[in-house]
């Protein structure tokens, strides 16, 4: 079948699921229509997305996709729905806040977030990292620049980042600007040719395509940020934006009180 | 004070909480990604294909790594705590080439005879003693098809080459307390690895291959950073046995534990993790 016939029918069927897969997908529903008039995705990802988004409306979709775009799914296939966090995970770290002395706590905590984050968003093994990129004051009352710590990640990264030594970050700095928001903010395209400013205290820069940065923050105060590195482009969907604020959150139990400061709103 | 031949369980406590178990989930789990990377996941005589035996699983850190490098491979994980087991599937997410099982390596395995194409385990002197290897190491025969292999890797200690005396006395009072505890033959060294070698063939196996290697973590080396961490954390944790084996020097171990810990963090702290691997084959 024809998969834009496919989703002409699924679209046309109720004006709300053409609504709902352009959310999921992060377009412009007229990109939909657009699609159905005969322009074509304009990479792989979305063309998984697409199947993603919209196949659970129609048995067929996944299939003729498959047989108009073969190549998109050679490709490892991110956009599978990912879990929540276990609950188990939840329960070990909740557990260790409350019950662990401050070193081995931060230890424990740091240590397991980084591995169960990797590997869960990351579950295709397609290459990730992560780094802390972490608040330092001199004098406990305003941030006086941002050390980026040891972290973790795959593939390249599974153990190369966490060797290379602490880089310290200037506040003025693009990276330490956008951490002192206290918003997330996402790149789901980087420049092949130039590397952006953002990566450079990540090896290996040259090779991400997508970048995160989600604040450790707790009762509105900020510790730092994590820094995720992608080999995808359009590597950080919803679902992982979600995850990754959740696993920011679980991050700050590491930390006390002491080393969460309070950032003025500009 | 201790019988000498009384079977032991791990020797670092890990209490039902989870979140008590947290720290040593996180350093065996820390602790297998850079032992991966100096002695490998396999060695070159097994054929990275089959269906393995991962005995003391822990987390699943080499279980994981290794089906992840090799995909035709699947492993059988056991381990005797909840929590490992419970991090272990955690981390799986669908692959089908792992499970993993609640499972007492000092008991028989509960496995039918020649299920398994390999049989592996690393650091097993944790929760092993002198009257459960050779017993385990023929169930591993057993359960070992034929021409099957077995790779086990241990180690020799830590601080090898620390010239500091608080951190030989450190060692001295973990040798110890492994003696005591029923798990080594010598007081004074673990002395596990050079065991292995007469165990295997007892039980029936043809040793065809033993490595030594060095894990140098010492200050400036690349491995230094996340393993120096790593074993400040151990010397927290291993507080309770050392206490329990060696109590005469409880005042000792509190003051050594802490300059120890000082110390490892010193532009002159050395240390190395000496392993061995050991292969057989039925």
């Amino acid at each position: 079948m024809d998969w834009r016939k496919i989703l002409a029918e699924i679209i046309e069927e109720q004006p709300t699921i053409k609504k709902r897969i352009a959310e999921e997908m992060e377009i412009a529903a007229r990109t939909l229509d657009r699609w159905v008039a005969g322009t074509n995705p304009q990479s792989m990802q979305q063309i998984q997305k697409l199947a993603l988004a919209a196949g659970r409306y129609h048995p067929d979709l996944e299939e003729a996709l498959q047989c108009a775009f073969p190549a998109a799914f050679k490709e490892p296939f991110l956009f599978h729905v990912l879990e929540d966090i276990s609950a188990e995970f939840y329960s070990q770290l909740i557990g260790a806040y409350a019950t662990l002395q401050p070193n081995l706590k931060r230890y424990a905590v740091k240590n397991l977030v980084y591995l169960q984050m990797v590997r869960h968003l990351d579950h295709l093994i397609t290459g990730f990292v992560v780094v802390f990129v972490q608040a330092v004051t001199e004098d406990k009352c305003q941030i006086d620049h941002f050390e980026v710590q040891e972290g973790a990640g795959n593939t390249a990264w599974d153990t190369q980042q966490v060797l290379s030594p602490p880089f310290a970050l200037a506040v003025e700095s693009t990276l330490g600007r956008e951490i002192l928001t206290s918003v997330p903010h996402v790149m789901q395209s980087l420049p092949l040719d130039t590397p952006d400013e953002r990566t450079r205290c990540l090896l290996r820069r040259e090779e991400l395509r997508s970048l995160a940065l989600q604040p450790v923050r707790r009762e509105g105060a900020l510790a730092g940020g994590l820094l995720c590195g992608s080999r995808q482009p359009d590597f950080f969907t919803n679902a992982r934006k979600d995850l990754l604020r959740k696993y920011a959150d679980l991050f700050a139990l590491a930390f006390s009180d002491g080393d969460f400061y309070r950032v003025p709103i500009v | 004070m201790t019988n000498m031949d009384q079977e032991s369980s791990y020797f670092i406590p890990l209490p039902p909480s989870a979140g008590d178990a947290a720290p040593e989930v996180a350093r065996i789990a820390i602790l297998n990604k850079y032992v991966n990377e100096t002695i490998g996941l396999l060695p070159p005589q097994i054929r990275p294909q089959g269906n393995v035996l991962d005995l003391g699983c822990g987390p699943g850190a080499w279980a994981h790594a290794t089906v992840d490098t090799f995909p035709a491979i699947t492993v059988t994980g056991i381990d005797i705590n909840e929590s490992m087991i419970a991090w272990a599937k955690a981390q799986a997410y669908g692959k089908q080439q792992l499970e993993f099982h609640i499972g007492d390596v000092t008991k028989p395995l509960t496995y039918n005879d020649e299920t398994f194409d390999v049989v592996h385990s690393r650091f097993l002197i944790g929760v092993m003693s002198r009257t459960t290897w050779l017993p385990l190491i023929r169930e591993c025969f057993r359960v070992t098809g034929p021409g099957g292999m077995i790779c086990l890797i241990e180690t020799d200690g830590n601080f090898v080459s620390n010239p500091s005396e608080h951190a030989q006395r450190f060692a001295q009072l973990v040798y110890q307390a492994y003696w005591r505890a029923g798990k080594t033959f010598s007081e004074t060294q673990l002395g596990l690895a050079t065991m292995l070698e007469q165990w295997l063939e007892q039980a029936g196996y043809h040793v065809i291959d033993v490595q030594k290697v060095a894990l140098d973590y010492s200050f400036g080396t690349a491995y230094y950073r996340p393993l120096v961490q790593n074993f400040a954390a151990f010397i927290q944790l291993v507080k309770p046995f050392l206490l329990q084996y060696v109590p005469e020097a409880s005042k000792d171990i509190k003051e050594l534990s802490e300059a120890v810990t000082q110390e490892m963090f010193q532009p002159h702290f050395k240390s190395q993790l000496d392993l061995t691997s050991i292969v057989g084959q039925k």
